[in-house]
């Protein structure tokens, strides 16, 4: 049978027959809303909304939500009610991993949340240090308190500043080791935390107040990132006291010709500290007495960032578009492969069958 | 001028011949050239295969990230897919003068562009990047296909085909092009799938709709609405041919034109 033949006699099918063209006759009333007209509208629509939010703007968001719908009622309709999905299953499979993708891929709208964190050699990740760039419509709690630590950080560079793999060591809470690194998330709970390419060095601090007691520990105070900005490894910080101070550290030089690798021990282990125009060079371990206490410096480390994402709609939408795949193929092959009738007879329509 | 370069002009002229045996081959009422057409584009093939392992060999990494890598690439896929078709599907034989042109064209292009190397980003180290490329390179070689036959549906110099062998009933061509653009589209939306995939491992993102995604995108879309408005209308050989040579037409844009012009590229590309 060909196939323009076949698709006739599959539409034609009248209610009365089998149990399932029973059920068609009496979804007769959706055929109007599953028009592949309206399917090739939807489909125009995507594609229009795909250019406008290239360009950056809410209005192509809108535009493909309302396309997305308008294409889900139409999928819906034509797989309760188009007899050619029952004659063609991979097809009617095909279509319903397309449903099942939109439907993943608004939940994932709904569910997803971006946001951004440095962290420093040594520190605990703390979800109150994340900074958050989207936040999604539906709950979402950050991974908890101390769900990682971080390790040592090292990025290889080829000459001429070429920035080659980054390999960022963390420890987990159950003390397993994982290395992110460009195209490895670090995964914790369906949160992936990808390293960026923005780090540099920090230079940690201690603050003892001038009554005494034990110290506060401040952290690490991040310089600009590098080699980005290598000229410019200053920082101003203003101590507990209000002592406004200048910091700065001296990276050793970058190699030009060779490959290198920018690890914390790429800068020298002294901090050149600022106060009213007079410079003092620290080495780790000494403090500096300001009016209001004394602050420690305990030495040079490296910091990088990280962006999460969380998107728990991922995998649904990867076995989606996998079955969409698989039923398109065995489809196709139902459809072509077919082994052709050996003779080219014309039909009396003038049509060709093949 | 690299010794590996040096390959491709034995592939350049091979598709030469190739080109002006297939116009001889329509023309001529006795003689059988198709043996030394599909003979002369696989003889490509293998030329251009050799220069990209030069290549390969030279510096180490494969040839995916600079323009003249992805020309000499998709020169050598469009000519494997193409001479297979060529050898075992007779009737795409028809579109051996346009997919010889296409061939020659991707070659003076690659030899007008500059054939420095650039390190791969750190992200291409992961077998997403062969699943996509391997889709993607499939995907083009079947719209050439499809494109080359499509152009056969309105190309006026049908009338001057004496061959008998290529008197192909119009239908029977309308038939093999709706077959290699449903392939096609099956290959670009594994292509696309992979891509997601690898892009959310990358960059965090599967989608962020830049010039080479959005591009990619609308060249489905295209290939779907046609898939559906076949079911709706009947699609004469023009608006088909036209419609072959449209997808043709963006995912050679998308292709070999947006990642390399686009001011904001994909990011794979940088
Ligand atoms: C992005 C969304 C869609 C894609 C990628 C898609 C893809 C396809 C493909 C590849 C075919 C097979 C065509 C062939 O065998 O030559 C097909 C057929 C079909 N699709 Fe879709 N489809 C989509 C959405 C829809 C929607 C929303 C509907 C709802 C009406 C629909 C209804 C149909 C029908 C009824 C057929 C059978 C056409 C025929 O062979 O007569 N599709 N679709």
């Amino acid at each position: 049978m060909s196939e323009s033949t076949m698709i006739t006699r599959a539409s034609r099918l009248k209610p009365g027959g089998s149990g399932g063209q029973r059920g068609e006759g009496r979804l007769k009333w959706l055929r109007p809303v599953a028009s592949l007209r309206i399917t090739s509208l939807g489909l125009l629509l995507l594609g229009a909304g795909g250019v406008v939010a290239s360009r950056q703007s809410d209005a192509g968001q809108w535009l493909i939500i309302v396309s997305l719908l308008l294409l889900a009622i139409n999928l819906s309709a034509a797989l309760l009610s188009s007899p050619l999905f029952r004659v063609r299953p991979a097809l009617f499979g095909m279509h319903v991993g397309l449903l099942l993708l939109a439907l993943a891929l608004a939940y994932g709208q709904l569910s997803r949340f971006r946001g951004h964190f440095e962290i420093t050699e040594g520190q605990e990740f703390d979800p109150r240090q994340v900074i958050v760039d989207r936040q999604a419509a539906l709950p979402t709690a950050l991974p908890l308190e101390a769900a990682f630590a971080q390790g040592a950080i090292k990025i290889d560079y080829a000459p001429g500043m070429m920035r080659r793999q980054t390999r960022s060591r963390v420890v987990l809470a159950n003390n397993r080791e994982w290395t992110a690194s460009e195209g490895q998330p670090l995964i914790i709970d369906d949160y992936r935390f990808y390293v960026t390419h923005n780090k540099g060095f920090s230079a940690l601090i201690s603050w003892w107040p001038v009554q005494g007691g034990s110290p506060t520990h401040l952290g690490s105070l991040h310089f600009p990132s590098y080699p980005r900005l290598a000229p410019m490894q200053t920082l101003s910080w203003m101590a507990p006291d209000g002592t406004a101070l200048t910091f700065e550290i001296r990276p050793t030089n970058i190699p030009q010709d060779d490959d290198w690798t920018l690890s914390g021990t790429m800068a020298e282990a002294l901090l050149l500290v600022t106060l009213n125009g007079l410079t003092t060079r620290l080495q780790p371990g000494e403090a500096m007495r300001l009016p209001g206490g004394m602050f420690r410096f305990e030495g040079v480390k490296m910091w990088i960032g990280y962006r999460i994402f969380y998107d728990p709609s991922l995998y649904w939408c990867f076995a989606s578009a996998l079955i969409v795949i698989c039923c398109l193929a065995v489809h196709l092959a139902g459809r072509y492969l077919r082994k052709p009738k050996t003779n080219i007879t014309l039909a009396d329509t003038g049509k060709v069958t093949i | 001028m690299n010794d590996y370069t040096l390959f491709l002009y034995p592939a350049a002229v091979a598709y030469h011949l190739a080109a002006v045996l297939s116009i001889q081959e329509l023309i001529d009422r006795c003689n059988d050239y198709s043996r030394w057409i599909g003979g002369t584009i696989l003889t490509g093939t293998l030329f251009v295969t050799l220069a990209i392992a030069g290549r390969w060999l030279t510096y180490g990494q494969g040839p995916f990230l600079t323009m003249y890598e992805v020309l000499i690439s998709s020169l050598f896929s469009l000519s494997l897919i193409y001479g297979l078709a060529y050898a075992f599907v007779p009737i795409t034989r028809i579109g051996a003068p346009f997919a010889a042109g296409t061939m020659l064209l991707l070659f003076f292009w690659a030899a007008e562009t500059d054939p420095g190397i650039r390190l791969l980003p750190p992200t291409y180290e992961t077998p997403w990047l062969w699943v996509h490329v391997i889709f993607g390179k499939l995907f083009l070689g079947c719209c050439l296909v499809a494109t080359s036959l499509g152009v056969w549906l309105i190309t006026p110099l049908k009338r001057f085909v004496r061959s008998v062998r290529y008197m192909w009933v119009p239908q029977q061509i309308e038939r093999q092009v709706w077959i290699w653009l449903s392939i096609a589209f099956l290959f670009h939306s594994a292509m696309l799938i992979a891509g997601a995939v690898w892009a959310q491992d990358a960059w965090g993102r599967y989608w962020d709709w830049d010039p080479l995604e959005t591009w990619a995108f609308i060249t489905w879309l295209c290939m779907a609405i046609a898939l559906h408005l076949r079911s709706v209308y009947h699609l004469g050989p023009r608006s088909l041919s036209l419609l072959a040579m449209g997808v043709f037409v963006l995912a050679f844009l998308t292709f070999f034109g947006v990642p390399f012009i686009s001011i904001n590229p994909h990011q794979g590309a940088v």
